[in-house]
């Protein structure tokens, strides 16, 4: 258990990560809406390999019913930050919360990271009792223990919050807010090192997202509008920022990866006055923090014949930008649009001024754009997960299963790649496609680490 | 030892070589373990772009060291002075040595006192903590309760039923934290300028040993030659 030297996927710094080795596989959270359950899937993503862009092994988990969703690893490069360092602890274990039933499982890597198996679970009664959270959402590993957030209370309400797990037994410590101010709803964190600020996001209450969306509340502004952002030392609430109730859904955070900088981005999912999307950047202005909108997807007129019930009436796809991913060197953006049907690559070099270097159209509500190993898809792309070098972006196309519902009829799980120009520019890579069949995949992460996985200390 | 002279002598004379060495070694020792310093020295300079955050750093985290040491010596002496120094060298070395197979087993908890936005108070109250909970006073437990007796003076003991004059040792263990402090100063700034300067922070993935499990066992040496010494 004990290693003599460190991880040897642990990286001081975004910038040595990006040396890393190619991702030889990827796991990926499969959910099942036909009785069976969940699983985590094992991709094979190493080119040169005979069964590469097939599912090489399923793992089921041992419930029906759970909603997988986000996961991470039980330790990462935060390991080495200097004033908790523990480098010889192993990325070895998946965090996997459920969202819908509220559990951990704990799933084992090794010895063979191609036959995972699960070695614990947390049931959901324990983590209420000891959290007061429910509805586990996201996972990142910090220095000092595990942290997951809940969108919903221990009730199935309001507040959502961030709760701890130790990070050798796993078991729950409990919530994290020491004084959480105005905070109510949840969605997404993570967080600053290097100047110790966390920020959390806003969904909903889990009423109005365990049914599908509900559009009179779209309408009437009642989804989260407003980025909290924390102190993460005192675990205080230190300011919220509001984008104003016509922009519903501010879901995911992605803060630079050079702990030395302040600013990150976020995706609004859509605009209730002009079904756009949109991304801003959150910034440090003297000692507040404030947000500037630095993208802008207009929704596209349709027919309202070839749209799904829940659209008929509005004429107009939007974009519904879902998930957003910053490569490690925080140059490119990707952003995907699981509406209109397209992953979009920006230059955000200059965080200010995101520049559009590349769109690739795959699926799509109207479109439904085929990839040229499979038919005309169903679904769009979705949780997106860029490789530690910046070269490759894995996209799958479940959002939530009574969300995929509203806007996707008949909706089956897929998977597909991106090639990256490293001057700026994507293309899809035609050689990789993954069909889950009726599972719905949803978060990808990739052996070793990703960009979405890994916090660091150093710039 | 009946009829022997005073030995109140001067602290350098008296103060030897041997638990001095001993001292500076162990010293070097906790300046070479990342979780004490030098690591987040280097931290520093790198956040704030600025190399003399290094040795700004480097001072205040000795100054919580030695203020972590000067507890455990303090408690020590005030042991000596009341109860036998056998006695005091049993429970420190049976603390110790359970405190060290404690950190063989769980040697990877680590709590998050501070982060990295610090000050110079900050630095001294996460280096007084980390000192205190990885044990790095009680590791010098039998170099200076060796040094006490030392200061004291081995007849003087004799005199007082095995028991510390504190006026003495305080010296003794003031020359000794002293000279502890300086080594581990050194090293730490040494080794935080060397990869700052020269490996870069790449060298922590393949040079950064498991200084804790090191640790660990010198907890249990230092355990077991405190219980050695008693029966001496």
């Amino acid at each position: 258990m004990a290693l003599m030297t460190p991880d040897p996927t642990f990286y001081p710094s975004a910038r040595l990560a990006i040396q890393a080795p190619p991702e030889r596989l990827g796991y990926v959270a499969v959910l099942n809406t036909n009785g069976q359950p969940d699983a985590m899937s094992v991709v094979d993503l190493d080119p040169e390999s005979p069964t590469y862009s097939t599912i090489v092994n399923s793992l089921d988990m041992p419930n029906v019913g759970d909603e997988l969703h986000h996961f991470g690893w039980n330790a990462c490069s935060a390991s080495l930050c200097p004033y908790a360092p523990h480098p010889h602890l192993e990325r070895r274990y998946l965090i996997v919360p459920t969202l819908r039933t509220s559990r951990i499982y704990v799933i084992d890597t090794k010895p063979d990271p191609f036959s995972p198996q699960v070695v614990k679970t947390v049931e959901a009664d324990v983590i209420a009792n000891r959290t007061g959270y429910s509805r586990l959402h996201t996972v990142h590993c910090g220095p000092d223990a595990i942290y997951l957030n809940g969108i919903g209370s221990a009730e199935g309400g309001a507040p959502g919050g961030i709760l701890r797990i130790d990070h050798n037994t796993f078991e729950p410590l409990g919530a994290w807010e020491l004084d959480r101010g105005p905070q109510t709803l949840a969605y997404d964190f993570w967080w600053h090192m290097g100047l110790d600020v966390a920020v959390t996001s806003e969904w909903c209450t889990p009423d109005l997202f365990e049914n599908g969306p509900s559009l009179s509340d779209i309408v009437a502004g009642n989804y989260g509008h407003k980025i909290h952002f924390w102190d993460l030392r005192r675990r205080r609430h230190l300011q919220e920022v509001d984008f104003g109730s016509e922009n519903q859904m501010v879901l995911e955070l992605r803060p630079s990866h050079n702990p030395t900088k302040a600013y990150g981005f976020v995706g609004v999912v859509v605009n209730n006055q002009d079904l756009s999307s949109s991304v801003w950047t959150w910034y440090q202005d003297g000692d507040k923090w404030a947000v500037t909108k630095v993208i802008d997807i207009p929704a596209e007129p349709a027919d309202p014949a070839l749209l799904p019930e829940a659209l008929k009436g509005l004429g107009a796809v939007p974009p519904l930008v879902t998930d957003l991913d910053l490569s490690l060197d925080d140059k490119f953006l990707y952003v995907s649009c699981w509406g209109t049907g397209q992953m979009r690559q920006y230059d955000v070099s200059d965080p200010f001024d995101a520049k559009l270097t590349g769109v690739v159209e795959l699926g799509g509500i109207v479109n439904k754009s085929a990839h040229p190993k499979s038919g005309p898809l169903i679904g769009a792309p979705q949780m997106v997960e860029i490789s530690r070098d910046g070269r490759r972006v894995y996209a799958t196309n479940s959002l939530y299963s009574s969300w995929d519902d509203t806007f996707y009829d008949n909706i089956t799980g897929w998977m597909a790649k991106f090639n990256v120009n490293p001057e700026g520019g994507l293309s899809l890579d035609e050689d990789f496609f993954v069909d889950f069949g009726e599972g719905r995949a949803h978060q990808v992460r990739l052996e070793g680490g990703d960009a979405s996985s890994d916090s660091f200390c150093y710039p | 030892m009946l009829g022997a002279l005073p030995v109140h002598a001067e602290p350098a004379a008296i103060a030897t070589l041997g638990p001095l060495i001993g001292l500076a070694a162990l010293g070097a020792f906790h300046g070479m373990n990342p979780a004490m310093g030098w690591l987040f020295a280097v931290s520093l300079g790198l956040q704030r772009e600025n190399v003399r955050a290094i040795g700004s750093a480097v001072l205040y985290i000795s100054l919580g060291h030695v203020a972590s040491l000067l507890v455990v010596a303090v408690v020590l002496a005030l042991a000596g002075y009341f109860v036998p120094l056998f006695w005091v060298r049993i429970a420190a070395g049976v603390f110790l040595t359970g405190f060290g197979i404690y950190k063989l087993a769980l040697y990877y908890r680590h709590f998050r006192w501070v982060g990295m936005n610090v000050s110079g108070r900050d630095l001294i109250a996460w280096s007084f903590l980390m000192a205190t909970s990885h044990g790095a006073g009680l590791m010098l437990a039998p170099v200076i309760l060796n040094l006490e007796e030392e200061g004291a003076g081995a007849p003087d003991l004799d005199h007082h039923a095995g028991l510390l004059d504190l006026s003495d040792t305080a010296a003794a263990w003031g020359i000794g934290l002293t000279v502890h402090t300086l080594a581990m100063l050194t090293v730490m700034l040494a080794i935080a300028l060397i990869v700052y300067r020269k490996l870069g922070l790449a060298f922590l993935r393949r040079g950064w040993l498991n200084v804790d499990l090191l640790w660990s066992a010198a907890l249990i040496l230092a355990g077991l030659a405190t219980l050695t010494l008693a029966f001496l």
